[in-house]
């Protein structure tokens, strides 16, 4: 509150590495209600509870997308002889991430459907028991492990 | 209302591409069907497949899925043994006219191959964060029930779009080589589309689920015929897509400088 934030962005070309035209800008901190700012929500490896197992060797999961869906981006590995993937959290969901997503996965295992498309049925909670946690749970297709789990998913 | 366009080129020689859409500042929903020979020199050339349109509303999207298909049917004498089969692949928006398609080799050999883009591209770091919708059970109904269904088979409905999500489960035994057909109840009825179902075990091609096409139209599901594997314990068949709903067509939403829209069978 009350200091100056300096911000120098530019568009990065991924191909060439070059970078475009510099955007400069500075503003004074207010309090967040006058700001208007929204946090990006966003959940990746480094939100992960490192006191408990993990089921996921990658995981992104981005609540940035002003629409109705979620933008995933995550490995499953499986667990035990359970077609899910549990990635617990080291805080809770705030409560407008709550809910129930369905995404797209493709294997990425060996052998047979090492390939195969799935759908998963995806549970964003905050539990009393095992604390906030996001689940993968297999659906559609012949379930695979690994499997990457990749691109939106509409929330409910 | 639906924007319906054509593309203006590709780099993998697969001629004018029709396109449907819902376009919003955050996202747009494609619906679309791409077939191309992969022996032709474009599609040998290229290291991922573009597919070049009149401005989108977005400028670059993150990662979403479409779904690849093939044929690969052995005929006997008395009956065909159909391993028609696909698989997920990754598609974005490089930029607001090229749409890009991961080059997925795998099944090159086996001819013609087929692309289903029912894909939501969203854009991220909006500044807002995920809006939720609310779901939708499908009753599907016949008059003689012989289909069951999965409960994960519901939709998400908004005004322009829907997302589907439909599971089998099961058919009575019977009717497993007859042409199915269900009505879609609480399914929006101005949703005109083909639909892939990825599933069932695939003798010839073990390395991904089969493939079996249904349509869906006025609320009503029909699919003619399944792959030969697709009732295999295990091989859940499913269908995944967001679907643009026809609505009222709006008559300024035709693309300039991309010449008229010759139709959509997709």
């Amino acid at each position: 509150m009350g200091q100056k934030v300096f911000i120098e962005t530019y568009w990065l070309d991924t191909v060439t590495g070059c970078t475009g035209q510099v955007f400069r800008d500075s503003a004074i901190c207010e309090s967040d209600g006058s700001s208007g700012y929204t946090p990006r929500r966003r959940v990746t490896m480094r939100n992960l509870n490192p006191e408990q197992e993990q089921h996921v060797s990658s995981l992104d999961v981005d609540f940035s997308t002003g629409a109705p869906v979620v933008q995933f981006d995550s490995v499953c590995l499986g667990h035990s002889n359970v077609a899910s993937s549990y990635a617990y959290l080291d805080q809770d969901l705030p409560e407008d991430c709550v809910g129930t997503s369905m995404a797209l996965g493709r294997g990425m295992g060996e052998g047979n459907c090492a390939l195969a498309a799935q759908s998963y049925i995806i549970w964003l909670r905050n539990s009393s028991w095992d604390g906030a946690n996001i689940c993968f749970a297999h659906r559609g297709g012949y379930y695979v492990k690994p499997t990457e789990v990749f691109g939106p998913g509409i929330l409910y | 209302m639906a924007r319906l366009f054509n593309s203006t080129g590709n780099n993998f020689g697969a001629g004018q591409i029709a396109f449907k859409s819902h376009q919003e500042e955050n996202f747009v929903v494609l619906n679309a069907k791409v077939s191309y020979d992969p022996a032709n020199a474009a599609y040998q050339a290229a290291d991922v497949l573009e597919i070049y349109v009149p401005d989108l509303y977005i400028e670059r999207s993150a990662i979403t899925g479409v779904i690849l298909t093939f044929h690969d049917r052995y005929v006997y004498s008395s009956y065909t043994w159909n391993n028609d089969g696909g698989t997920a692949i990754k598609s974005w928006i490089k930029d607001k006219n090229t749409i890009c398609l991961e080059k997925f080799t795998n099944f090159d050999e086996k001819g013609e191959i087929t692309i289903y883009i029912q894909a939501l591209y969203t854009a991220l770091a909006r500044g807002s964060n995920t809006v939720k919708g609310t779901r939708t059970r499908i009753d599907m109904t016949q008059e003689t029930q012989y289909l069951y269904w999965s409960s994960e088979t519901f939709c998400v409905i908004f005004e322009h779009w829907v997302f589907l999500h439909m599971q089998f489960r099961s058919c009575s035994y019977s009717y497993r080589n007859e042409p199915w057909e269900a009505q879609m109840g609480n399914f929006p009825t101005d949703v005109n589309a083909d639909v892939v179902f990825l599933g069932g075990s695939n003798q010839y091609n073990p390395s991904v689920n089969g493939a079996s096409l249904a349509h869906i139209e006025n609320g009503v599901f029909t699919c003619p015929e399944r792959m030969s594997g697709f009732e295999s314990t295990g091989y859940d068949p499913f269908i995944f897509a967001f679907l643009v709903r026809d609505g009222v067509q709006d008559e300024s939403s035709e693309p300039s400088g991309s010449g008229a829209y010759e139709g959509f069978d997709n």
